[in-house]
């Protein structure tokens, strides 16, 4: 069973915006993983997950957000989450991860609130 | 951008082709086809009047040869009137009945007779005057006058022989022969032929150390190409069938071209001809011909799945889109554009030999050398014979340049060795420049480097079609140059074969929509690191054993709890797991409780397992408070996992005196509390992290601990997310809700068979699916004060 997994990049002001599609699990997190890396090592560290579209996520996938989420704010940036589903935002929730990331119910929420300057979480 | 590059290299071949090949083109040497097909059958039928045989309404079949030594005579004595009275290409028209009877009739491109040969089995016909004289006058027309008799009616087994020479006065060593053989005063074979000795063609002697050293060198390659295939495909079966499942998809592309020669009939035209000759008894030489075309595809899987094999990292995305159309997933605009690119590219490269010929002073190019459009039946078809046979692409461009990219660190050097193996190997199959292997080694080199850009360009399929683009542009202009009337409209229908295969190419890179190679490319990667089978039954037999030393960590006897009844169930997933329940005592006549769930899954989930359950146990000789063991946790994950992973948990600590439990959630799946007294159910969420997201104090600030208090028969389900997010075929989740159901309808009976009916039923709902994740369920019930006792299923 393989299910597909996008992913598109676009600038939202001085934020990148990956908007996230389809089953994020173990077979597709890696090519997540690579995109966020990407967008951390060309030294953009605002980064705001669109995932209106995102259906499913499993532990391998909520592991990305973990992995990353030091650096970038170290670097002075933030992973916000936006626009995530009911049901995926319950997997979210039941983890703890509102206490941990900054989750806002649409992107463009979600980049104001990196002009406002609270970005960290 | 690509797609006009590729369309200016299709221009600039075809110009280049338009221009260069009347001057280099063997078969073209002078020739302009006065019939085609129709016509030499029409004349067949006349001269076997003539010769007092009736084949009107027989079968015919027809078929153009190549005569390159008149070709260079021609040329090199331009004034030899004899030579002039032969062309380069001959046609032949065999005509044949029921009865086995078969008479052969040859001619020049003109239509002039060159031989005639009778094969009836009761020939019977009337003498008249002197045949054989007859007959020189009807092949010889106006020059018979000068052929001077050397057999006058010598008896043979055949019949009697006569035959006539002339000397062709300005070419020595050549000369016209016609020889005649009659029975019973009939015609049964006669003859026309120019022949020249070697010398008399000017041939100079090939240098035999080159050519030796050619040759060894050919072998050599096209043998060690076909050992690479064959130790690729071995070393491959040992650890992945995907190459021979991608063969065995891509091969109906072959395999159609194959089949059209046969279903156009091209094949049965040129077989009958053959089996003629050989002969054979009518159609023994297409039963043999259509053998022979499997034993090809055969050969071409064997090629493709070893090519595949070799596929290094940086050429996937060359050759996933050919992985999908493949698959079945025609709308695909990346391989539409590879094609569209192979077919321009085999255009151009089809022009290479001949500008070689120019820079090289050479005045004869042999590429391609097919004369049977012009007098196949359905011409069109035969350029697709370039999908099928064309060895020295396949080998050179998909298989060698792949496997050398893959092993050696520098590109250019994969490129210079697989031009260097390939260009041997491409010689043996064009020899474009006869008799001079110095040229035709040059000619091969670029030849396969022209191959090698392609591929690198159009990809997989790119290289794969370049040869039909090859063969379609000679084709279609060597037609243009010799057109002939009846040949028009096929070679029409030729260069619209080939036109629209390339426009249809190009239209569908531009209105398919974009295939996603990701994944195609993330399945070829993992079966290329998938280590070898023996290895892998290895590591099978020692996850066996981990395996069993994980059941052992899993509680070997039931909980004994005073009060409380309990029941557990933990499938892995996989042959180990990242999930565990725990059931301990502690000190104080407690219980210690607990459902956690590693993120991920197998061999690295089932480690960090092992250390809770160690952690776990080496907590209970302490018995600290909850929340301080839940800290302690989540530093270990937090250190350990470095931020990769997580553990979720439900942890408790039951005082079955009391009737009371402390409950924590470490952001695992809230457990469901079933009162026994309204009939309803209730989650337990206390606000918690998982362990492990995070170091610093938000766990600590984040985490709550609440009490619960039991009355009798109330039931406590802790379980994994592999229980709710459990997957039918349709990808629906098992869910919460019917969880919720099932407990309420069958808690009042009890943890054990409450575990076997929510079993029953994601059994029930999964229906063929595999289980995806790792399924951990621990059910306690609050039973009255003199019931004690439990009971713990281990999964088998």
């Amino acid at each position: 069973m393989t299910r597909s997994f996008q992913i598109e990049t676009r600038n939202d002001g001085n934020v990148r915006v990956l908007s996230l599609k389809g089953y994020l699990d173990a077979h597709t997190a890696p090519r997540f993983e690579a995109a966020v890396e990407e967008e951390l090592r060309g030294g953009r560290h605002r980064l705001v997950a669109d995932c209106s579209e995102l259906d499913y996520i499993s532990s391998a996938g909520l592991g990305v957000f973990m992995t990353f989420i030091d650096e970038a704010r170290a670097a002075g940036g933030d992973i916000k989450l936006a626009a995530i589903q009911p049901k995926v935002y319950q997997i979210f929730d039941v983890l703890g991860f509102p206490a941990l990331f900054d989750i806002q119910p649409t992107v463009q929420d979600a980049v104001a609130r990196f002009g406002s300057g609270a970005q960290e979480g | 951008m690509k797609r006009l590059a590729a369309a200016l290299c299709a221009a600039a071949g075809l110009s280049s082709l338009w221009m260069l090949m009347p001057r280099f083109d063997a078969a073209l040497a002078g020739v302009r086809p006065a019939v085609g097909r129709e016509e030499a059958i029409r004349k067949a039928i006349g001269w076997a009047r003539e010769h007092g045989v009736e084949i009107r309404g027989w079968r015919f079949a027809a078929q153009a040869e190549l005569d390159p030594v008149l070709g260079r005579i021609r040329e090199q004595a331009p004034l030899s009137e004899l030579a002039r009275v032969f062309t380069p290409v001959r046609i032949r028209v065999l005509a044949f009945n029921d009865r086995g009877d078969a008479v052969v009739a040859t001619m020049t491109a003109e239509g002039r007779p060159l031989s005639f040969q009778d094969r009836r089995q009761n020939a019977v016909g009337e003498a008249a005057g002197d045949a054989a004289e007859q007959e020189l006058s009807r092949l010889a027309g106006g020059d018979s006058g000068r052929f001077t008799r050397t057999a006058d009616n010598v008896r043979t087994l055949e019949g009697s022989r006569s035959a006539w020479e002339w000397l062709d006065p300005a070419v020595k060593g050549a000369l016209a022969r016609v020889v005649v053989v009659t029975r019973n005063g009939r015609v049964i074979q006669s003859s026309y032929e120019y022949s020249a000795s070697q010398e008399a063609v000017g041939e100079p002697p090939p240098p035999r150390k080159l050519q030796a050293a050619v040759a060894v060198l050919t072998t050599a390659c096209a043998g060690g190409l076909g050992g690479l295939v064959f130790w690729l495909l071995y070393a491959s079966l040992r650890k992945r069938t995907d190459p021979f499942a991608f063969a065995l998809r891509f091969l109906w592309i072959p395999a159609a071209a194959a089949a059209a020669p046969f279903l156009s009939g091209n094949y049965q035209n040129e077989a009958l001809i053959r089996s003629f000759e050989e002969g054979l008894v009518g159609d023994t030489r297409l039963l043999l011909g259509i053998s022979a075309a499997l034993v090809v595809l055969l050969g071409l899987f064997l090629i493709l799945a070893a090519a595949y094999a070799a596929v290094p990292e940086r050429h996937l995305r060359l050759w996933s889109p050919a992985v999908l159309l493949a698959q079945g997933q025609w709308k695909n605009r990346q391989a539409a554009g590879q094609i569209w690119t192979g077919l321009a590219g085999g255009v151009l490269l089809a022009s290479a030999p001949y500008w070689l010929a120019l820079a090289l002073g050479r005045t004869r190019v042999r590429f391609l050398d097919d004369p049977a459009l012009i007098t196949a039946p359905q011409p069109a078809w035969e350029a697709l014979g370039g999908l099928v046979s064309a060895w020295e692409v396949y080998l050179a461009a998909l298989l060698l340049y792949p496997f050398l990219a893959g092993r050696l660190k520098r590109a250019w050097l994969a490129g210079a060795g697989a031009v260097a193996a390939g260009a041997l190997v491409t010689t043996m199959a064009r020899n474009v420049f006869p008799h001079d292997p110095g040229a035709s080694l040059a000619a091969a080199t670029a030849l396969t480097g022209g191959y090698l850009l392609i591929y690198h360009s159009g990809g997989m399929l790119g290289a794969w079609v370049a040869p039909l683009g090859m063969h379609a542009a000679v084709q279609g202009i060597r037609l243009a140059h010799m057109p002939a009337p009846s040949l028009e409209a096929a070679g029409w229908q030729m260069l619209a074969l080939a036109g629209g295969l390339a426009v249809g190419a190009l239209g569908c890179s531009f209105l398919l929509p974009e295939a996603d190679t990701g994944e195609v490319e993330t399945q070829m990667r993992e079966a290329a690191a998938a280590p070898p089978r023996s290895q892998t039954e290895k590591l099978r037999a020692e996850l066996a054993v981990a395996r069993r030393a994980q059941e052992g960590l899993l509680p070997q006897t039931p909980p004994r709890i005073p009060g409380f009844e309990t029941a557990a169930v933990c499938h892995p997933a996989r042959e180990v797991g990242g999930d565990l329940y725990d059931a301990q005592a502690w000190p104080g006549d407690r219980w210690m409780l607990c459902v956690a769930d590693v993120s991920g899954k197998g061999l690295g989930a089932a480690l960090h397992m092992t250390m809770l359950k160690g952690m776990l146990e080496s907590a209970a000789h302490h018995a600290p408070a909850l929340p301080v063991l839940a800290s302690r946790l989540n530093r270990a994950v937090a250190e350990t996992g470095r931020g990769r992973m997580f553990i979720t948990m439900s942890l408790m600590v039951l005082d079955p005196v009391r009737r009371t439990a402390e409950h924590l959630r470490a952001g695992h799946n809230p457990p469901l509390l079933w009162r026994a007294r309204t009939g309803e159910c209730e989650w337990r969420r206390p606000r918690g992290i998982g362990l492990g997201l995070t170091a610093g104090p938000a766990f600590e600030s984040n985490l709550e601990t609440e009490r619960l208090e039991f009355e009798p028969g109330d039931v406590l389900v802790l379980y994994s997310d592999g229980v709710t997010e459990d997957m039918n075929a349709q990808g629906e989740p098992f869910g919460e809700q019917r969880l919720v159901e099932i407990v309420r309808r069958r808690a009042s009976e009890g943890p054990q068979r409450l575990t076997d009916a929510i079993m029953e039923e994601a059994r029930a709902f999964r229906g063929r699916m595999e289980l995806h994740d790792d399924w951990t369920l621990l059910v306690i019930q609050c039973v009255d004060g003199a019931q004690t006792g439990g009971s713990v299923e281990r999964d088998r």
